[in-house]
């Protein structure tokens, strides 16, 4: 039995190549299938019935009478994984659209390869990484806010592209950096209007140091489509006229567009703070914004009490009326350019105050009041206005938040 | 009889403070098969809290977690990542509603980490210290 010391070892080494193998086998490579949702349900009214309070797009809103369609939604998110490398996810959510119904719609359904442990590339209907919270916006048990700042996020309709990524992430002394660049196109309906980008390329910076500090930088540009029956049939007029020239700066179909945003976060102990600064741009009537907000909040056992400052300012109309209103034949073709780039006056401010409380396991409650401020008579992100708004409009909401 | 009164205190007062210990102690355990020797509270925390997926030898973590329900669940998370249970879970939302990581799978009891890290070398979990056995290794605990 002198072997014995050297067959045991060996045997100890195929012991332990066998269970590793078998661990593998049992974690790692397993193909799984993860089922989770998530919700809210939000209930908001406002003051005022001249035009309506809507998140991103939405057709339709909150006035005098209140309604559960700004903030509800249901979404559901399956993640499979094949094996170590290849993984899918599909999320379907249900909530008001851009056509003012609560048809389902696929946000998300890609493909992923993870090549290396830092590299992954993805491929299918992805959520665009336009803002600092892009990929949990719809989820609102992920942030401290009852919804995410409309002067901000009401700037652009998308929330997802169909295209492809690549995601590099390396973490150099407890900093995490996280790049991505994308291409592809996006498609929404934003307040009836079907609205396009192609060619749409972007690319996302994000720094995640160790002591609770994020920043974000991100860049996306691409060529904009707006149908809107009214502004062609308006646009068909203009280039029968002498200012052609002006149906061409109004034109929004293949121009071009971009939107850029920094953003800060800061999650330490008690405190919460985050702030976000973004530029939209193009060459069409849709005007140039810049929308910025600010938020802290300080956590208190299970509520966390928040206060929001935000503005959404219009930097240009892009167009330059020059049709001579003192001409009587010519005033409401002048008027007709000026209602299209009064609609698209979006300047508001808003100052908010809201509590999130954490009062069960997954599910929180929020209250919110928001303030908003529409730049002198324009309809700022409201929908539908139908006269000048007024100087403030105060916004009530209460919601619950789940996730499953 | 004073003196015998008095032991019976100081033993008492001691078992007292012997079970609030055990109870206020989170030990965090791998299998004995698993290269990992200890951990710094910054790296079981990063594995916890879904930002990194890598042991410290470079293994693909397998993490495991308890029920809400279970006392080493908030002690763990208090104490070792400074976060309360309800900023781990909004947290976890967002990585798992960006389809960027899964959670640590629940697992019923201190028994049942045990049973998955002692047969998984890549696995890592939290139990309270006086679970702690020799089918564990503790890699790091917190008071």
């Amino acid at each position: 039995m002198k072997f014995t010391p050297l067959f045991s070892a060996a045997l100890a080494c195929v012991c332990g190549f066998a269970s590793s193998a078998a661990h593998a086998d049992a974690t790692s490579w397993d193909p799984s299938l993860a089922f989770s949702g998530f919700g809210t349900v939000g209930y908001v009214k406002t003051d005022t019935d001249v035009g309506l309070y809507a998140g991103p797009g939405q057709a339709g809103g909150a006035g005098k009478e209140g309604t559960l369609g700004v903030d509800s939604k249901i979404g559901a998110q399956i993640n499979a994984k094949a094996n170590n490398v290849f993984s899918g996810t599909v999320q379907a959510i249900s909530q008001r659209n851009g056509d003012g119904n609560f048809k389902p719609a696929i946000e998300w359904a890609f493909v992923k390869a993870q090549v290396t442990p830092g590299l992954s590339l993805r491929a299918g209907r992805i959520g665009a990484p336009l803002f600092a919270v892009s990929d949990f916006r719809s989820i609102g048990y992920s942030n401290l806010w009852l919804r995410t700042p409309i002067d901000v996020y009401g700037q652009v309709p998308f929330s997802h592209f169909d295209g492809a990524d690549a995601i590099y992430q390396d973490t150099v002394g407890g900093t995490t950096l996280t790049a991505q660049v994308f291409g592809g196109r996006s498609n929404a309906v934003a307040s009836g209007n079907p609205v396009h980008i192609k060619k749409e390329v972007g690319i996302n910076v994000t720094a995640e140091f160790d002591n609770g500090l994020t920043l974000r930088v991100g860049h996306v540009q691409g060529k904009l489509t707006v149908d809107n029956a009214s502004v062609a049939g308006l646009l068909a007029i203009l280039r029968a006229t002498p200012f052609a020239s002006i149906a061409d700066q109004m034109d929004a179909t293949d121009k071009d567009a971009s939107f850029t945003g920094v953003g800060i976060a800061y999650d330490q102990g008690n405190w919460v703070a985050n702030a976000e600064y973004t530029k939209r741009r193009t060459s069409s009537y849709v005007s140039d914004t810049t929308g910025w907000e600010a938020t802290l909040g300080y956590r208190v056992g299970k509520f966390t009490p928040y206060a929001t400052v935000s503005q959404l300012k219009r930097d240009s109309s892009n167009v330059n009326n020059t049709i001579p209103t003192a001409v009587p034949q010519l005033a409401p073709l002048a008027a007709g350019v000026n209602a299209v780039l009064f609609n698209q006056d979006l300047a508001q401010k808003t100052d908010a105050i809201g509590v999130r409380w954490d009062a069960w396991k997954n599910i929180d409650v929020k209250a919110q009041y928001d303030r908003v401020k529409p730049a002198s008579g324009a309809p700022g992100l409201f929908y539908r206005a139908t006269g000048p708004m007024p100087s403030a409009v105060n916004v009530y909401s209460v919601a619950v938040d789940f996730v499953f | 009889m004073k003196t015998i009164t008095a032991i019976r205190f100081a033993v008492a007062a001691a078992l007292c403070a012997g079970t609030v210990g055990a109870f206020a102690q989170v030990a965090v355990v791998v299998g004995p098969k698993s290269p990992v020797a200890t951990m710094t509270a910054d790296q079981v925390s990063a594995i916890f809290l879904g930002k990194s997926a890598t042991l410290p030898t470079g293994g693909t973590a397998a993490p495991t977690d308890l029920p809400d329900s279970n006392p080493a669940h908030d002690l763990f998370y208090t104490k070792v990542t400074g976060k309360s249970s309800a900023q781990v879970k909004a947290a976890w939302s967002r990585l798992v509603f960006s389809g960027k990581a899964t959670p640590p799978k629940e697992l019923g009891s201190a028994a049942d980490v045990k049973k998955f890290v002692a047969s998984n070398p890549d696995a890592i979990g939290y139990i309270e210290k006086s679970a702690v056995d020799s089918s564990v290794k503790v890699v790091f605990s917190a008071d």
